[in-house]
């Protein structure tokens, strides 16, 4: 039997056990909120660890988060972390990712980072597919981070005859060759071409433990903020500093670290992921638990609902499946039919439940990938659930003769 | 044509064994309208559900169309009552909230007939019978003799060239079995094999031969 039919035959079904369903579209709309609720709650508590886990995927089994007290610089800050992390870069393989923003501390003249407008906005506009990103980022940070001009060399930018110097994306090799000078149109401030970066480097958003996005740079302008616009200074600061290392050495290098932090007289950790993770855990135990508690009642509560109800709909219909079978139905196509309208009966009220909490939960500032994240799991589960009800109600069927089921007898 | 050879049928219990057919053998030829009679028990709608393929059998030859019918799989079974067999039941076996329309399609949905030429052969088979008015109405909507020729019209719509009914005038009143029995009998003039299980003696004349079961036996052929 075609799929076309399955699913008209699996509408008209539902259509002539519309009270049923209707039933039912409310029982699964109201299981689907409240296990989306109680997995938020457990995914929540979970989201750094699941977030480290999507960002770096088996590779986090050989890197190690170097924790400290914080690795920022801010206006006038001690440049110890400075120098020690320049010091371990030498000695070890480290991976840095890091915010895009430097932010002030109290009062801000906001132009500062606002959108910079260039003279030669329209000609930029005009070959690239928009306006160019402007990334205005701490020096000591561009120099530890290791951004890297096309001749390999890390990229450090300063002042050259009053103007602010700048590197440029690939995109702009071109365009913006070395030695262009261009100015903001409302500030008049000038600034240089110095660099052209190497091809391929890309940047952290947000941070691996909050939704981080790595971006190309190709298309980016980095230029350093002007400091004296910062009247209470600032804080620049990478989240996210790592070091790649062999699971056999790690005792080694973390004394190692130890003894170089030490000479700077700074704090350095390194910790790696399971440690990160046991810490993470041990901190939110009671919330863990009782979350764990809620989650697991909570699921089991809406799968026997979910599948008694499904069962009970199907189950009345034995003289009908018998009906069908001695008019030419099949097993397969009893199959598809179940599917089908197993699936029809979850997509219903997943797209009923999915409204209501778009509407309730993003509404109230949930982030969006984690709204995603969580709604995709629970309909994954439901979904499981949905195959295995098909899978039992068709071996019920099954293991009945036509004519058994034309009498209702089992 | 159909041959069955030695067929049997054990229903078991827990506590229980009971030999509904006991080593039946009966030829059926393309074209022939067969009645089978017997008390209540005696084991002819067994006879009929197996021979439909809607009720296994414990040992025996079926063979239907050259077609060994015992060798073949649970599955394969399925598609050859598919293609082979239609049904009438004593009480009608129509699906109370389907419309008539939807009852009869059920067997070309099956066969993955176009959405047109459904409507058209639905159009067709029921103006035959007398009831393409009633189409949009449901089978607890209209009267027994009219739900029986909403089933035939069910069983004739997949041109199947077997037809097996059981007891098909059983729930309805003399005259409308008199009005089903003619009208069998015209189908299978028409050129279909009729199975026809019943204990009026007076339907029985209709067919060409009339099979009588007594305790899972075949008692008589006249």
């Amino acid at each position: 039997m075609k799929f076309k039919n399955c699913l008209s035959f699996s509408i008209s079904h539902l259509h002539n056990k519309r009270k049923l369903f209707f039933v039912n579209s409310l029982i699964m709309v109201v299981s689907i909120i409240m296990v989306f609720r109680v997995f938020f709650i457990y995914i929540a508590c979970n989201f750094e660890i699941i977030q480290a886990h999507d960002f770096f995927g088996s590779a986090r089994n050989h890197l190690y988060k170097l924790e400290s007290i914080f690795l920022v610089w801010d206006f006038g800050y001690s440049e110890d972390y400075h120098d020690c992390i320049m010091e371990l870069r030498e000695k070890y393989d480290i991976v840095l990712y890091n915010n895009t923003n430097i932010y002030p501390l109290g009062d801000f003249k906001q132009d500062i980072i606002d959108y910079t407008r260039l003279n030669s906005e329209d000609d930029i506009a005009r070959q690239s597919n928009g306006f160019p990103q402007m990334l205005f980022a701490d020096s000591k940070l561009l120099e530890v981070i290791g951004v890297k001009d096309k001749n390999g060399n890390i990229i450090k930018l300063g002042m050259q005859d009053n103007k602010s110097e700048v590197a440029v994306g690939s995109f702009y090799e071109e365009l913006m060759p070395i030695g262009t000078v261009f100015s903001d149109r409302f500030t008049k401030k000038e600034y240089i071409v110095s660099y052209i970066l190497a091809d391929n480097q890309e940047w952290m958003y947000g941070t691996v433990y909050n939704s981080g996005v790595l971006k190309s740079m190709d298309e980016w302008i980095i230029a350093l903020p002007d400091m004296s616009k910062f009247e209470d200074g600032f804080v620049s600061y990478m989240n996210d500093v790592y070091l790649i290392a062999d699971k056999n050495e790690v005792d080694y290098i973390k004394a190692d670290i130890e003894k170089i932090a030490d000479k700077y007289g700074v704090f350095l950790l390194l910790e790696s992921f399971d440690e990160y993770e046991k810490s993470y855990k041990d901190l939110h135990h009671d919330m863990y638990y009782f979350s764990n508690v809620l989650m697991i009642l909570l699921c089991i509560s809406a799968m026997i609902a979910v599948i008694t109800i499904s069962l009970v709909s199907w189950l009345k219909d034995y003289h009908d499946i018998g009906v069908l079978c001695t008019n030419g139905f099949l097993d397969t196509d009893f199959f598809k039919i179940i599917l089908t309208e197993n699936f029809i009966k979850l997509i219903f009220p997943g797209t009923i439940s999915f409204a209501i909490l778009w509407v309730g939960d993003i509404g109230r500032g949930l982030p969006v990938k984690l709204f995603h994240f969580t709604f995709f799991i629970v309909i994954l589960l439901f979904l499981i659930c949905t195959v295995i009800v098909s899978c039992i109600i068709y071996h019920e069927f099954k293991r009945n003769n036509p004519v058994n089921l034309i009498k209702g007898e089992r | 044509m159909i041959e069955i050879n030695n067929l049997t049928k054990i229903y078991k219990g827990v506590s229980y064994e009971f030999t509904a057919l006991k080593e039946v053998s009966l030829t059926i030829k393309e074209g022939e309208f067969v009645a089978v009679m017997g008390e209540s028990g005696s084991g002819k709608s067994t006879l009929l559900n197996c021979i439909g393929l809607i009720d296994s059998f414990d040992g025996g030859e079926y063979i239907m169309d050259d077609v060994k019918v015992h060798e073949l799989s649970n599955g394969r079974q399925n598609v050859l009552r598919k293609e082979k067999i239609s049904f009438v039941f004593q009480n009608f076996e129509l699906m109370r909230n389907y419309t008539l329309y939807e009852n009869i399609e059920i067997p070309l949905l099956a066969k993955n007939v176009k959405k047109n030429n459904r409507k058209k052969l639905i159009h067709e088979v029921t103006k035959k019978f007398g009831i393409e008015e009633l189409l949009k109405k449901y089978p607890y909507q209209i009267s027994g003799g009219q739900q029986q020729r909403v089933a035939i019209a069910r069983a004739l719509i997949s041109d199947n060239p077997y037809i097996l009914a059981d007891e098909p005038t059983g729930a309805l009143d003399s005259q409308n079995s008199m009005e089903l029995i003619k009208e069998l009998k015209r189908i299978n003039e028409e050129g279909k094999t009729i199975i026809m299980v019943t204990h009026d003696p007076k339907i029985a004349e209709y067919a060409d031969r009339i099979v009588i079961i007594e305790d899972g036996k075949i008692h008589s052929h006249t």
